[in-house]
């Protein structure tokens, strides 16, 4: 580098500096040395643009990939308690996709709390009332493989069955009136451009 | 002045390939990226950008390191950028500067990647010096 004080270009002055050291412009190496050159800032020109290009999508992607996260809504569509001798609360969820984009949702699972006690645990999408259903059939049944359009929306319905000592909280709660129910779920999802499987936390309220 | 805007177009060119390979390594972003990498990647990479920029350059140690410091910079840029494109109704610029997810987030990862890629570029470049001739390398 260098002042270029002769204004000759840099290659023809490289060609002078060269012949004054001994050699010829023509010579082998000389040639060889603008090949060699040539060849690696081809090179690294192409590495760059590609890189830029690929910087530039997958940020893209990454920002919406976590918009159409963003976007997920979920709601408490009705939750009914069954007190019999198979206890348990049948709730209907509605998953609204709000962003502009498709995502798959794979599976979810979710805890059931009555004001701000834990009732119980989903584990299976079995909408049956025998609880001793085989756990491969009720893990089965927890897969819905569902893609969720923009702008569309899901209705999905769980079945939680409730052992007897959380059934009596439910039952002391009934009976002072004032029963707030909150769902906290956990979805495994495929959002858009993404590799693998995320898991979304989404929550929802429900009073009655 | 040509051989002036080489050395900067080299320099460029390193940088945004380090900052490409290093973001998609080092952050969440490897989930939705179109290639996969990760910091043996990034090693790797920075290990032939070293060796390139030692054939084009004459001063490659000097336009390593400025790449790298750029390249940590682009990567700060761009997640500033992504959380500016979700928090920005919430915080200011300064105040996303300023808090955690910045300084524990941005800043650590930046300097990974800056300090691996002046490692790995630094090994390039002794690389090439010892195996190709000084009338083959820019000189």
């Amino acid at each position: 580098m260098g002042n270029d004080v002769t204004g000759k270009g840099s290659e023809e002055r490289e060609s002078i500096q060269y012949a004054q050291a001994g050699g010829s412009a023509d010579e082998p190496e000389h040639r060889a040395r603008r090949v060699v050159y040539g060849l690696a800032a081809t090179a690294l020109l192409l590495m760059a643009l590609v890189s830029l290009f690929a910087l530039v999508t997958d940020v893209s992607n990454y920002v919406a990939a976590i918009e159409s996260a963003r976007g997920l809504r979920l709601e408490i569509a009705s939750l009914e308690v069954i007190d019999d001798d198979n206890p348990r609360a049948v709730i209907r969820f509605r998953v609204q996709n709000d962003s502009p984009l498709e995502v798959e949702l794979e599976r979810y699972f979710f805890d059931l709390y009555l004001n701000k006690e834990l009732i119980g645990t989903s584990y299976s999408m079995y909408s049956g009332t025998d609880p001793n259903v085989s756990r491969a059939a009720r893990q089965q049944a927890q897969s819905i493989k569902q893609f969720l359009g923009p702008r569309q929306y899901l209705m999905l319905e769980f079945t939680v069955y409730i052992y007897s000592a959380q059934m009596d909280i439910v039952r002391r709660v009934q009976r002072s009136g004032s029963m707030s129910w909150h769902v906290m779920t956990n979805f495994t999802a495929y959002l858009p451009h993404a590799h693998e499987a995320d898991f979304l936390r989404l929550q929802a309220w429900y009073e009655e | 002045m040509m051989l002036r805007l080489r050395q900067w177009a080299t320099t460029v060119a390193v940088a945004i390939v380090v900052t490409y390979v290093g973001t998609v390594a080092v952050t969440e972003v490897r989930d939705v990226a179109l290639w996969r990498a990760d910091l043996a990647s990034l090693s790797l990479v920075a290990l032939v950008c070293g060796a390139l920029l030692a054939l084009v350059s004459d001063r490659a140690v000097r336009s390593l390191i400025f790449a790298s410091s750029l390249a940590a910079l682009i990567f700060a840029g761009v997640w500033t950028f992504i959380w500016w494109s979700f928090l920005g109704g919430y915080f200011s610029l300064w105040e996303l500067i300023g808090s955690n997810l910045f300084v524990l987030q941005a800043v650590p990862r930046s300097g990974v990647i800056f300090l691996t890629s002046v490692f790995m570029g630094l090994l390039g470049i002794v690389v090439v010096t010892i195996l190709v001739p000084y009338n083959y390398r820019s000189q």
